[in-house]
């Protein structure tokens, strides 16, 4: 079954995604379930319109870019391994650029 | 220690691994939603409470800023001010324990025709920018960068906007959750947007001499830091005329602990070091009769997006030179994307920084000539022969000797006696008395007074980094007006000084 899930973006993250804030995507089958670091993978192949570098690094995102699952931080909820739910909501806000 | 791969993952943290379903650390009881100051783990009802101490503590411990001051919270739209803003809204409002008792203005800085937006992406940004600000309540005001070209104007943009922000109230369905009375109006009765959201572009009056006089300006820069550092310089001036001219006494920016750490760093690095203590204080009193304060300096970026997340705050990403840029755009760029780096590895990276920061200190100017032209920051010229400036100045004679046979120099140290400087004595046209009166008003306006100023005189007026800036740019003489006038005082208080000087006593 795919998976529903909502992911948002903020801080000026929006503009290497088309410059939407929110997309609501259904992750695609899999046998595993969806941790995080396969959603980057999937992100960076279908959605990253440009610019790869300036959001993911190696194998997980840049510094300066927070990520929240469901309000919280990710570093609480295992970072890469966290284990994505049905209707979650992920937010990748950058904090570069202040103001 | 300190190096970094580019495809290192940053995950050696130092500190030990994390136990999913962790409890907050204050309470003990709500689930933690976030991670900050190394390890520790907030709910969400001990993170507002962190928030909110740490931003009163901030100013109440300083005890800068007084009942019923007015201060100038300068918006740019981004998530510091609209955390700031957000702050200040909280702390004022009636609920709020101890309330905060100065009173706000805002002001909004339109910097699109530094990064050349489009007509279209600059109306949808003054929009959103315009109803942030009608919503809070607070008096407003919107202005150019460009208009710090033009000073004299700034006194005037109160008349038009004044009327606006009378008819100021406050929308009740758009604060569902941030409730605030708002001390200007009292009132949170009835609804009524004034409809101004059409016409807001005509709330800035845009000053199309200025614009071009600033475009001119900016391109002539070469590099990206050196347009950086001009805007910075220029925004600050702007902000310091329009707080004195509209009656504020304190500036309140939103810059964060993490973004002061970059600028610290990015000060050492591009001969700013001087300011650098001014840069990342909590209270900048480089200008003695304007304090611009820094209240949320002991914030983390990441603390003050989760602090907009869970009030679901609407910030505007306004873009800037370097959005979208190489690493190595800029010299603050690179800053940034070091310490960013660094931090993601080593938590305490910001928090050393600035500690390391606050130990600086520099003298504080006292008289107005000790004060850069452009960016009112200290003068750090009066240096001795074997420093980088006197260097520098050298390898400026050297290389332009052959242009104009040697006659441009520029003057070793800043007061009247040139005790430091073995070079050359000569670059001041200024000084052939022949045809003006003496006066230093600009009345006699006798055509020495007109000439154009060696290009040396302007640039002894200027702090180094800024001279940096300055001898980028084709024409020394163009820069800003507000410089050119400084530069026009500063010489005549020293042709005058000159003249009297035999009747001075000398009290050292």
């Amino acid at each position: 079954m795919p998976l529903p899930i909502c992911i948002e973006f903020g801080g000026g993250a929006e503009l290497l995604f088309g410059k939407v804030k929110t997309h609501e995507v259904n992750l695609p089958d899999k046998e595993a379930s969806w941790t995080i670091k396969d959603l980057l993978t999937w992100m960076k192949d279908n959605m990253l319109k440009e610019r790869p570098e300036l959001f993911i690094q190696g194998e997980t995102v840049r510094p300066g870019i927070l990520v929240l699952v469901n309000d919280a931080d990710w570093e609480l909820m295992g970072e890469l391994a966290y284990n994505i739910q049905e209707n979650d909501r992920i937010v990748f806000i950058s904090t570069l650029h202040g103001g | 220690m300190c190096s970094i791969l580019e495809d290192e993952i940053p995950l050696a943290k130092e500190r030990k691994l994390n136990i999913l379903d962790r409890k907050c650390m204050k309470c003990k009881e709500e689930p933690a939603i976030l991670i900050t100051r190394v390890n520790d783990a907030f709910c969400r009802g001990c993170f507002q409470v962190y928030v909110t101490h740490k931003f009163r503590a901030a100013i109440g411990k300083t005890k800068l800023v007084r009942d019923g001051e007015k201060v100038l919270v300068g918006i740019s739209g981004g998530p510091s001010s609209c955390a700031l803003l957000h702050l200040i809204q909280e702390g004022l409002s009636q609920r709020a324990h101890k309330k905060l008792r100065f009173k706000p203005g805002l002001i909004f800085i339109d910097e699109g025709q530094v990064v050349g937006q489009s007509l279209e992406e600059h109306k949808v940004t003054l929009t959103r920018i315009h109803s942030l600000l009608r919503q809070s309540g607070f008096p407003y005001h919107l202005c150019q960068l460009a208009d710090s070209l033009d000073l004299e104007r700034v006194k005037t943009l109160n008349a038009c906007q004044s009327n606006h922000s009378a008819v100021n109230k406050i929308n009740q369905s758009a604060m569902d959750i941030n409730t605030c009375s708002n001390p200007v109006e009292g009132d949170k009765g009835d609804v009524e947007i004034s409809g101004q959201d059409e016409n807001c572009c005509d709330l800035i009056e845009m000053n199309r001499e200025a614009e071009k006089l600033f475009a001119a300006q900016l391109g002539s820069i070469r590099s990206i830091s050196g347009k950086e550092d001009f805007v910075r310089a220029l925004r600050h001036r702007l902000l310091l005329e329009f707080a004195r001219q509209h009656g504020y006494s304190k500036v309140m920016l939103g810059n964060t602990g993490s973004q002061l750490a970059v600028r610290l760093l990015t000060d050492i690095s591009t001969g700013r070091g001087m300011q650098a203590a001014l840069e990342t204080a909590f209270a900048d009193r480089r200008n003695t009769d304007m304090m611009f304060l820094r209240p949320l300096r002991d914030f983390s970026s990441k603390e003050i997006a989760m602090y907009n997340n869970l009030h679901r705050l609407e910030c505007v990403f306004i873009p800037s030179l370097t959005t979208m840029g190489d690493v190595g755009a800029s010299i603050e760029h690179l800053t940034e994307a070091f310490v960013t780096g660094l931090q993601a590895e080593y938590p305490s990276t910001v928090s050393n920084i600035m500690r390391t920061g606050e130990k600086l200190d520099s003298s504080s100017a006292v008289d107005l000539e000790s004060h850069c032209a452009l960016c009112q920051g200290p003068l750090d010229t009066d240096v001795g022969m074997s420093s980088a400036l006197a260097a520098l100045r050298f390898s400026l004679e050297i290389s332009t000797m052959g242009k104009t046979n040697g006659e441009r120099c520029i003057k070793g140290d800043n007061s009247v006696n040139n005790t430091n400087d073995e070079l050359c004595s000569n670059g001041v046209n200024y000084d052939a008395k022949v045809e003006c009166c003496g006066k230093s008003d600009g009345s006699c306006r006798s055509s020495t007074q007109l000439s154009v100023p060696d290009e040396g005189l302007v640039l002894q007026t200027l702090c180094y980094g800024c001279r940096i800036v300055a001898m980028e740019m084709d024409d020394v003489n163009s820069l800003p007006e507000f410089v050119m006038k400084d530069v026009a005082w500063r010489n005549r208080r020293s042709v005058m000084k000159a003249e009297i000087q035999d009747f001075l006593l000398d009290d050292r």
